[in-house]
């Protein structure tokens, strides 16, 4: 599987310099007036030359850089222009992951295809939007994310399949996602490429850094098996019955939507998810429609629960034309808001009952969900120093 | 029961002609300090990663919390919340 990342520089500076324009050449800081208590969102080159550094105070830019451009912040307007990059993106390919602001990441279905299909979103990205990208195509997520930031913008870097270790070698460990306490110690380890920490033993990464520090060796030696997550979209799941000979009651009606429910429900079961909306389309024998939308008080995955809300739309709209067709479309879908488990009412089950929560937890959202709070033995005074998290085992 | 954030959130505060804090804007809402209950300096780590914060124990009328200010970069921050 090759993917490819799509890396916009300063996306926000290029989105306002649509409207201002010059000021890419210019030294100009985006997040608002010099004497506003806010940070920097995004600067030029030429403004961080200066020093200036992103999530730093605009009064402190400002002092850094006097002369720069101040800009407000109009964060809704950069979210829109990525949108419509992505709408043109996910013309070429299904699979678009939006992993931030001006960064995105794309499975290429076929090898073969890889040349062609590079060339052409980074053209028609250039062309029809106007922007400036540096492209990495590469057999990991990690390895193509990286290369796509140390490109040059409208260059390309093809990183061949299992040489992403040898690609990151020389690279310096701050691209790494990793704390910055990690990253602070691996400087004080002397430590600055990717190549020196590949260099040293598993093992040993692991007892300095813990499950982080094994999971850092393995992206700097090319093992990341991550695939590209289909991102951005509001999710939407829908199914249709057709009656034949056409429903006039509403029992019919309720069978042919409990069988729908029952499909959609399975998807939604198998997702670990829950819906908020569900959205009922009704097509009469006489090519009449009826569209109605129910929004739930609270998530369900229950297709009992959606057909009590049906039931009771059902009652109060009485049908006089036979239906031919009816549509479900379940949609806001998310996460399920989880249930509290009865840990306490028998004190002898209480260990028992906390162990199994722990192991489903586990099973079901990964090893890292749960940490234990460990007391740090450091005499600092800052409070977030006084503890630290471990792996719960 | 506390709630420590960590990272401390960033906040925007009023101050007051002193520089102490006046009111503080946390989740869309201003929050006027009723009192201020205590508040301290920090200042270690020079030697590796240097902090000097200014703690302030306040209570607003809807609850209890810790503030700082990052004195390196003039910052302001919610450190924690008393329920």
């Amino acid at each position: 599987m090759r993917i490819l990342s799509i890396f916009f520089p300063h996306f926000s500076l290029q989105v306002e310099s649509r409207v201002n324009t010059g000021i890419m050449s210019q030294s100009t800081v985006i997040g608002g007036f010099p004497h506003e208590r806010r940070p920097v969102f995004d600067a030029s080159d030429e403004a961080m030359a200066c020093g200036i550094k992103l999530g730093m105070p605009l009064r402190q830019a400002h002092s850094l850089c006097p002369d720069a451009l101040f800009l407000p912040l109009d964060e809704e307007t950069y979210k829109e222009a990525f949108d419509s990059v992505l709408d043109l993106i996910a013309d070429f390919t299904p699979k678009v992951e939006a992993t931030a602001l001006g960064e995105v990441l794309i499975e290429i279905p076929y090898a073969s295809w890889e040349a062609d299909l590079v060339n052409e979103i980074g053209q028609t990205i250039e062309e029809r939007e106007g922007y400036v990208v540096a492209m990495a195509c590469a057999s990991s997520k990690f390895a193509t994310r990286v290369g796509s930031k140390i490109a040059e913008p409208s260059k390309i870097i093809s990183i061949p399949a299992e040489k992403e270790r040898n690609f990151l070698a020389n690279i310096s460990v701050d691209f790494l996602p990793g704390s910055d306490k990690i990253l602070h110690r691996l400087e004080l380890l002397g430590i600055r490429t990717m190549g020196q920490l590949a260099d040293l033993p598993r093992e040993a990464i692991g007892l300095q850094f813990g499950l982080d520090g094994e999971k850092l060796w393995d992206l700097v030696n090319g093992i990341d098996a991550r695939k590209v997550i289909r991102g951005r979209r509001e999710v939407v799941l829908e199914d249709e019955f057709c009656f034949d000979p056409p429903a006039d009651t509403i029992s019919q009606l309720m069978s042919g939507a409990s069988l729908i429910l029952c499909r959609l429900v399975y998807q939604l079961n198998t997702r670990w998810q829950c819906c908020q909306r569900l959205t009922i389309q009704l097509d009469f024998t006489d090519n009449g429609t009826a569209e109605g939308v129910i929004s739930f008080k609270s998530p369900i995955s229950s297709a009992e629960d959606m057909l009590r809300y049906l039931k009771h739309r059902f009652d109060n709209n009485k049908f006089n034309t036979p239906v031919a067709d009816i549509r479900i479309i379940l949609s806001d879908i998310c996460a399920e808001t989880g249930y509290q488990a009865s840990l306490l009412y028998d004190h002898h089950r209480e260990d028992g009952a906390l162990i199994t929560a722990t192991k489903w937890l586990q099973a079901r959202y990964g090893p890292s969900v749960i940490k234990r709070i460990t007391k740090s033995n450091s005499n600092t005074r800052l409070p977030e120093g006084t503890f630290s998290f471990t792996d719960y085992i | 029961m506390t709630k420590l954030f960590r990272p401390a959130i960033p906040i925007q505060v009023e101050e007051n002609p002193d520089g102490t804090p006046a009111g503080f804007l946390y989740r869309g809402n201003l929050s006027k300090v009723k009192q201020i209950c205590s508040h301290w300096r920090i200042k270690e780590g020079w030697w590796r990663n240097e902090v000097e914060r200014e703690y302030f124990q306040l209570e607003t009328p809807k609850f209890a919390c810790m503030i700082y200010q990052d004195l390196l970069s003039s910052g302001w921050y919610l450190q924690r919340i008393h329920d």
